[in-house]
């Protein structure tokens, strides 16, 4: 299991990587082009957004499932390891809550996406939905692998406050 | 009289002090006038519950109750809206009105109802007006070589290239400064959103070209309609009749007044002499055909034949 | 009543310990059950669209142009370039680390990877120098926070996007007070080594000097070609992130060489994860906004500080003193994603410029980033520097208190800022 997670992990960090790029492309061959040729892509807006969403979605699952998003962690890291445990268990419990909810509705916005469709490209709106959708599932495998492992009382659980707990990432 | 209390979030783009917030504010008062103070609607301004686009879906999907907002982006969801996009479709607002009222605006009205929404009014957006600030534009040749801000929709970046301009996207929130700065040299919008926008700051002509009339609609989510008794939709289509003139009027005087307002501020205005506007609609012809080709043809004959009804 | 919902179960989820971007999302649930208004759809749909925002799209680019500025030496060439100029001065390290700062800081959208770069680069050197290192990580850290004052800014970007406030203003108005930050960090920095004994480097030669001009030249022309290209009407505030971004790559590879391209894929997936973390924030913001919104809290608000809205002045400084509060336990963007829409209502009917307001939010957020117990910018120079929390907090407490007196002033005199800001716009 952890070893399919990983592999899936890397390929959606190669992903993302490719999408900045092909952002990058797209705004910078736009500016490059007004200026130059007084033209523009006409989809340069649509696709870079599309683009932007998924990256911020699959992003949020490879960050949710290091333990990078950011925390107040500093009432935890007070509290006796039981007591946080404890806590752990209920925000692990509403976070699984928080990830239905998103893909429930993500769900219900790609079934009206699968039959609207963008301005330029006309491609159906649902891949917008999707990128809450298809992410959303991953989340929510992501927070219930970590809450097996805190009943569990495994080495590797992340429960915020721990003083191995992982390292956020930098955002200010 | 079968009314139950309710009440109804609408949301819409603009602000409270715009022509679309007074005619909200119309159809709050008269609906509750109607209904004896039961229905009660809430107006969200200034794109509080979201753009256009995010709206239609929360109706779609019966989060949200109502809304108003452009024609042009319910094309996403029946692709028959695009035909009012075209080009010099209408001479004036009569025309525009009496096809909108009529029974070709209402036939497109009655086709979003497949789709989870209840289309119960046209209201006015108005007609699309140029500004530059390279000079004025009296011929289509004017426009040669003009980097022009366009909707990011085929048709228009299509109809200005023919025109000679450079037509090129750009997301309305960074249009302003794009101005400013010379990034682009001009846009297109209808007069009030030129005012309202501040453009007149930046562009220097004018020009009454009237090339588009753009309509907005007021929708219902079709989820929230079909709970209603047949007494509240009788009272919400009055309403919404009721506030649909007022704003057709109100649009029009508030048009006339930025209009004077915008000369006021320094902008330099023309008008297109009727020639000129006969020799761009021969230019952009080529964009009817297209449409028709891509499967607008009886929608397109459908319309011309309504329009020279209204002519008559 | 509704207040008390939003703020018990915000701060009630985030206090669990779970990430800040559930807490807003449960925080919006919690609104949507409390006003009867309860929809999936709504979470859904707002956080797909909080991400899809076009002008947004500015934050990857800025965190791609820092990864590629440290990664590709760009960073390095302006502190070679800071020492030679100032190495000889006494404390002149300090000085270093002011003017590398202020220089990346035009050139660079964050706080953090300022720090990063300029602690990386900075310490070791400041260390083997004598130098006290708990004291010259406070001064790195303080020097750090200037990052979002001077354009480009991810946080003025941000705040443009979620208040309505123009970007560009934003970004001409920041200029004056980030650079009299500067003016206040070198001041406290002379009084704090008054009476340190320290060795100084030698004074380099103007050959040599010249000689580390012409190195860092390309990456000095950056700033010109960024606020020149956007005041020129070449690009717009967001899309000068990407060109920030090319050049950045450009210099990198084709002048300094000091990047391949087997560099470019873990310098664009760092970016793309930070980014995502960010606007991750951003999306389940937007859940909590949309709800403020229907809840009409901003109203409440107002009618609560009704008193103060005839004066400007105190509700200022009243909404400094909440900001400064807020600011040690919560970090920059959270707090402009909450509390900008929330205030904003309330500062325009004070009569308060927008603009002003602005710059003050996120410099008041920026001394957030210094104060613990949550300080990032703090974290990142511990990290770098291998201080210890207590160690640095020693060392960056001075430099807390001046910029907070900075604020202050800037409270009693809005001109200090609003005028520069009239002079560039
Ligand atoms: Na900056
Ligand atoms: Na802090």
């Amino acid at each position: 299991m952890k070893r399919l997670a990983d592999v899936l992990e890397r390929l959606t960090e190669w992903l993302m990587a490719a999408i900045l790029a092909a952002m990058v492309v797209l705004v910078f061959g736009n500016v490059v082009l007004r200026y130059v040729f007084n033209s523009g892509i006409v989809a340069s807006e649509e696709l870079a957004r599309l683009l932007f969403v998924w990256m911020v979605f699959l992003g949020a699952t490879v960050a949710l499932r290091g333990g990078q998003h950011i925390g107040l962690e500093m009432l935890q890291e007070r509290l006796p390891p039981k007591a946080r445990r404890a806590c752990a268990l209920v925000s692990h419990l509403l976070m699984l809550y928080a990830v239905w909810l998103l893909v429930q509705g993500s769900w219900l916005q790609l079934l009206i996406g699968l039959d609207t469709y963008s301005t330029v490209l006309r491609f159906p709106m649902a891949f917008y939905a999707a990128a809450g959708f298809l992410p959303g599932l991953a989340m929510a495998c992501a927070v219930l692998a970590n809450l097996v492992k805190i009943l569990g009382g495994h080495p590797e659980a992340r429960v915020p406050g721990d003083p191995s707990a992982g390292e956020a990432a930098y955002a200010e | 009289q079968d009314i139950k209390p309710r009440l109804i979030r609408f949301g819409y783009g603009l602000s409270e002090n715009s022509n679309q917030g007074r005619a909200v504010k119309v159809f709050v008062d008269e609906l509750s006038k109607r209904s004896g103070g039961k229905l009660k609607v809430k107006g969200f301004g200034d794109a509080s519950l979201g753009s256009d686009i995010q709206m239609q879906n929360a109706l779609i999907g019966g989060a949200q109750e109502m809304m108003v907002g452009s024609t042009a982006t319910l094309v996403g969801i029946v692709k028959d809206f695009g035909v009012y996009d075209l080009p010099f479709l209408f001479n004036n607002e009569q025309e525009a009105d009496a096809v909108l009222d009529g029974p070709f605006g209402q036939k497109l009205i009655a086709s979003l109802n497949d789709k989870g929404l209840v289309g119960l009014v046209y209201w006015e957006n108005g007609f699309r007006n140029l500004t530059n600030s390279k000079r004025p534009i009296t011929k289509a040749e004017d426009l040669g070589g003009i980097k022009l801000r366009v909707m990011q929709n085929p048709v228009y970046i299509d109809m200005f290239n023919r025109f000679g301009a450079n037509a090129v996207p750009l997301a309305f929130s960074e249009l302003f400064t794009a101005l400013e700065t010379g990034t682009v040299d001009g846009q297109e919008n209808p007069v009030t959103t030129i005012q309202s926008s501040k453009f007149y700051e930046v562009q220097k002509y004018l020009t009454i070209s009237k090339h588009v009339y753009s309509p907005w609609i007021v929708l219902a989510s079709k989820r929230w309609y079909d709970g209603l008794s047949a007494d509240e939709r009788k009272i919400l289509q009055e309403a919404a009749v009721a506030s649909r003139d007022f704003e057709r009027k109100d649009s029009r005087e508030a048009s006339t007044q930025s209009i004077a307002s915008l000369k006021e501020k320094g902008m330099q205005i023309n008008e297109l002499s009727t020639a000129e506007l006969d020799r761009m609609r021969e230019l952009v012809k080529p964009a009817f055909d297209k449409y028709a080709a891509e499967g607008g043809a009886d929608l397109l004959a459908n319309l011309q034949a309504e329009i020279v009804k209204v002519r008559k | 009543m509704t207040i008390v919902v939003f703020l018990s179960s915000l701060f009630g989820f985030m206090l669990l310990g779970m990430p800040i971007a559930f807490a807003l999302m449960l925080s919006g649930v919690a609104l949507m059950a409390h006003l009867d208004f309860f929809d999936a759809q709504l979470l859904a749909q707002n956080m797909l669209s909080g991400a899809d925002n076009f002008p947004l799209i500015a934050v990857p680019f800025f965190l791609l142009a820092g990864g590629l500025m440290n990664q590709g030496g760009i960073s390095r060439r302006i502190v070679d370039l800071a020492v030679t100029l100032f190495g000889h001065i006494r404390g002149g390290l300090g000085f270093v680390a002011i003017g590398a700062a202020v220089i990346l800081a035009s050139l660079s959208g964050s706080a953090i990877a300022d720090t990063a770069a300029v602690a990386t680069l900075l310490i070791p050197m400041m260390r083997s120098n004598g130098y006290n290192v708990e004291k010259s990580s406070g001064l790195i850290a303080s020097a750090g926070i200037i990052a979002p004052m001077l354009p480009p800014s991810m946080s003025f970007i941000i705040f443009g996007v979620t208040t309505n406030v123009s970007i560009t203003k934003l970004f001409m108005a920041g200029i004056a007070p980030g650079l009299m930050m500067a003016a206040v960090l070198v001041a406290t920095w002379v009084w704090v080594v008054r009476r340190e004994q320290m060795p100084t480097a030698p004074r380099r030669s103007w050959a040599v000097r010249g000689q580390a001009f012409v190195d860092a030249f390309w990456a000095l022309l950056l700033p010109i070609i960024i606020v020149g290209g956007m005041r020129g009407g070449v690009f717009t505030p967001t899309e000068a992130a990407v060109v920030a971004a090319v050049y950045a790559f450009l210099i990198s590879f084709f002048v300094y060489r000091s990047l391949t391209l087997a560099m470019l894929p873990a310098i664009l997936i760092a970016a793309a994860r930070t980014t995502a973390v960010v606007m991750f924030l951003v999306a389940a913001a937007l859940v909590t906004s949309y709800m403020i919104t229907l809840a009409d809290l901003p109203g409440m608000l107002i009618e609560l500080l009704e008193p103060l809205l005839d004066h400007p002045k105190w509700l200022m400084a009243a909404i400094m003193v909440v900001l400064t509060l807020v600011g040690t336990a919560m970090d920059l963007t959270p707090t402009i994603l909450i509390l900008g829409p929330v205030l904003m209502p309330l500062v325009t009917r004070a009569g308060i410029d927008p603009v002003y307001f602005g710059v003050m939010f996120v410099m008041v957020g920026a001394v957030g980033l210094l104060t613990p117990p949550v300080g990032t910018v703090l974290n990142v120079v511990c990290g770098v520097a291998r201080v210890s929390m207590e160690g640095i907090i020693k060392g960056v407490w001075p430099y807390v208190i001046t910029y907070t007196i900075l604020l202050g002033i800037f409270v009693i005199f809005p001109e200090l800022i609003t005028v520069p800001a009239g002079w560039l716009h």
